[in-house]
């Protein structure tokens, strides 16, 4: 009797441990997120690695288990992971179906770009949902968090609170990175929210505050990407309308012709002469797709060439969400490390 | 760089295809080891594999090493097994050997620790002609070259393991001497035109230019002259026509065009009636054709028409919007009511000031009524001036009240 008692004792942090949130995201942005938001109350894995393309994996049992076990599965959605149907499917955890508590789909609320008029395969991989890339952006980062937030919240009512906070707390740093502390007193989260998902703060910056714009207190990701705002870059796969977007880029070509299909020659002479035209200052390709063609386009525009991580811990300079932000943001500028 | 110079490069990387695949197609057709390619393909990509896997680079000198060293195990193999084709089939070897290799390629790539190294492997192995490079011509025009050499000096030798090898037997030669020096080389050249073009590619350039000219052609030279001048040409005429398509395709498509034209020829020169056959498979080839163009139109949905919705914004559209949830909605209802300038605008935004709850929008309507001299503006804007909690708000309705303190 005693000795039950005892191995019972023993047992019970453990047992505590285990009521922790068992949280299954498909991408590593996704995981750091909930991790960043779950603290230690939560344990979370990573479907997908993160030089892995998210379009393609191949569930393995390994996959099917853990999403059998998680109280929370929080995939991007939008088409971008065309396999988690079946993965779901063959769980047999309703919870965390589309529509179950444990259920997140972390782009609700994201107003999606390239959204496509007409449905074909022909465009090759296609979301007609708009592009699924929203990681890119800090400021839909933002509601990414919050959607973690709000699953999580749904799993583990007692702590629905703290979790809301760490959400919150999490958008104020990355408010900070990306506009620089002094944007953020000067204006608050919820103005530059607005203005930066309506596509308005560049020219907001233009008003004048005692006597110099507003420009000039803009710190973080945008005061460091601001010199090549309105240059043109060239990019591998149409995987960066977002990141472009925010930080005022325009996309002169992408290498690709159609998102996934192999380009033809003349489109590849094309890119070549728009991209001469346009001077751009890099080419910009994501590590998991062949760099050669990329390459060869750099070289013949003179261009620099900049292999990069898409995801969170996709390179070694790039272990988490600001550091992936903070190495994408170099691979623009051309900066060391 | 001229679009001829793009074609360039590629077209010459399908002439040293043509030459070499167009030879070693004739015999891997009588030697009846049609996916023989493939298996040595996938056998040399297990060995780089295998490699990644010791830890060696992709791009490394000792994963080029074993990539070659497998590919030759496996040219042992194939040559070692002829000899007992009568209890099993070398197509049924080459089949498992394929299977076999491509299952512990991605059983190693899951062993070791970076799975990024699978794409690379992959990417490394199996180039396309879009990005065929000169340096990269060269070095399969040279391997390829040595190979096709080797061949030529011996080709009394080689024809005979292929097609005669008693005659080989009897010359006093080894039979799997000879099959194992066929397979190495094949080996080889296939190696070094993969990372040139693709697999698919030296599939059609090693098996179709050859099926197509044996129907017509007799004798070895006639054959291989043949084989030849249809891969060039088809080379050309499919990248040409694949300047604004993938090449590759283009040209493994234009080879069966031109095989089920030769087949229909040939079956036409067989016939006995050969006016009667010939207008008996033209109509079947016009009526595919026909079907093929005729469906697609057919089942094709209507396009839905995009109707561009009238742009005439009203204002009261516009104030029913500005009181969205959505701030950023009212942000846009809000700066279309303040750049209006009309009694019906002034009025929504008089309505909208004691409603709106966010600092900055009550900024811009205060500042936008002020300036069409409605004094509750200017009661907004000293309420701001005094209250607002985002500094900035703060700082523009002092100074939009008070536009130039040094004139006080």
């Amino acid at each position: 009797m005693k000795a039950a008692l005892i191995v019972l004792l023993t047992l019970l942090p453990a047992l505590v441990h285990a009521a922790e949130v068992r949280v299954v995201t498909t991408t590593t942005d996704l995981a750091w997120a909930a991790r960043e938001v779950g603290g230690d109350r939560v344990s979370v894995r990573s479907l997908c690695s993160p030089t892995e393309d998210p379009h393609y994996v191949t569930p393995t049992p390994s996959l099917v288990a853990a999403v059998g076990d998680a109280d929370l599965f929080v995939e991007i959605g939008l088409g971008l992971e065309i396999w988690t149907g079946r993965l779901l499917d063959g769980a047999g955890n309703p919870d965390v179906r589309p529509g179950g508590p444990g259920y997140v789909r972390a782009s609700d609320g994201i107003a999606t770009k390239e959204r496509p008029s007409t449905l074909s395969r022909a465009g090759g991989d296609l979301h007609p949902e708009g592009n699924p890339h929203v990681w890119l952006d800090p400021v839909l980062m933002k509601i990414v968090a919050t959607n973690v937030a709000e699953g999580l919240a749904r799993v583990d009512p007692p702590h629905a609170d703290a979790y809301r906070q760490r959400a919150k707390a999490l958008g104020d740093r990355i408010d900070a990175a990306l506009y620089g502390e002094e944007l953020v007193a000067l204006l608050g989260s919820a103005l530059l929210d607005r203005l930066a998902r309506g596509g308005t703060l560049d020219a907001y910056l233009d008003k004048e505050l005692g006597g110099a714009p507003l420009r000039a207190r803009l710190g973080g990701w945008l005061a460091r990407l601001a010199p090549l705002r309105g240059r043109s870059v060239v990019y591998h796969h149409q995987s960066w309308v977002y990141f472009a977007d925010r930080f005022g880029l325009s996309i002169a070509a992408y290498v690709e012709s159609k998102p996934g299909v192999q380009p033809s020659a003349g489109h590849v002479a094309r890119v070549v002469e728009i991209a001469g035209t346009a001077k751009v200052p890099v080419v910009v390709v994501s590590n998991y797709y062949d760099a050669r063609l990329a390459r060869s386009i750099a070289e013949d525009v003179g261009s620099r060439l900049a292999v990069v991580p898409l995801m969170t811990g996709g390179s070694e300079g790039a272990g988490d969400w600001f550091a992936l932000m903070d190495s994408l943001v170099r691979a623009h500028t051309g900066d060391a490390p | 760089m001229t679009d001829v110079a793009w074609i360039a490069a590629p077209l010459a990387g399908c002439f040293v295809a043509v030459g070499i695949l167009g030879h070693l197609g004739l015999h891997v057709l009588r030697r009846q080891v049609i996916f023989v390619d493939l298996a040595l393909a996938q056998i040399a990509a297990l060995g780089a594999t295998y490699a990644f896997y010791l830890g060696f680079p992709p791009e490394s000198l000792a994963a080029s090493g074993f990539s070659l060293l497998f590919c030759f195990g496996g040219a042992a193999l194939f040559a070692a097994t002829r000899a007992h084709e009568s209890r099993l089939p070398q197509e049924a070897v080459i089949g498992i050997c394929y299977v076999v290799a491509a299952a512990v390629a991605v059983l190693l790539v899951d062993l070791a620790r970076d799975p990024h190294g699978a794409e690379r492997i992959r990417f490394l192995l199996v180039g396309s002609i879009v990005w065929a490079k000169w340096t990269e011509v060269a070095v399969a025009a040279a391997v390829c070259g040595a190979v096709g050499a080797f061949h030529f000096v011996f080709r009394e030798r080689f024809e005979q393991a292929t097609a005669d090898p008693e005659a080989l037997r009897a010359a006093g030669a080894s039979l799997l001497l000879w099959d194992l020096l066929f397979y190495a080389g094949f080996g080889l050249a296939i190696t070094a035109i993969v990372r040139l073009i693709g697999v698919l590619l030296v599939f059609s350039y090693l098996i179709i230019p050859a099926a197509a000219a044996s129907l017509f052609a007799a004798g070895p030279r006639a054959r291989l002259l043949a084989t030849w001048s249809i891969g060039a040409v088809v080379s050309v005429v499919g990248l040409l026509l694949g300047y604004e398509r993938p090449p590759g395709p283009v040209i493994v498509a234009c080879f069966g065009v031109v095989l089920a034209v030769a087949l229909m020829a040939r079956a036409v020169l067989d016939a006995e009636h050969r006016g009667r056959r010939a207008a008996r498979i033209g109509g079947g080839a016009a009526a595919l054709v026909a079907a093929a163009v005729a469906l697609p139109m057919l089942s094709k949905p209507s396009a839905d028409e995009h109707h561009d919705h009238d742009h005439h914004e009203h204002v009261e559209e516009d104030e029913a919007a500005a009181t969205s949830a959505d701030p950023l909605a009212r942000q846009d209802a809000i700066d279309r009511l303040t750049a209006e300038r009309s009694h019906a605008s002034t009025a929504a935004l008089l309505r909208l000031l004691p409603r709106e709850t966010d600092e900055e929008l009550r900024l811009r309507i205060a500042v936008a009524l002020h300036h069409r001299a409605a004094p509750e503006g200017r009661a907004a804007l000293v309420d701001l001036a005094a209250e607002a909690e985002v500094p900035f708000v703060r700082l523009s309705a002092r100074s939009e009240l008070d536009p130039d303190p040094a004139v006080e």
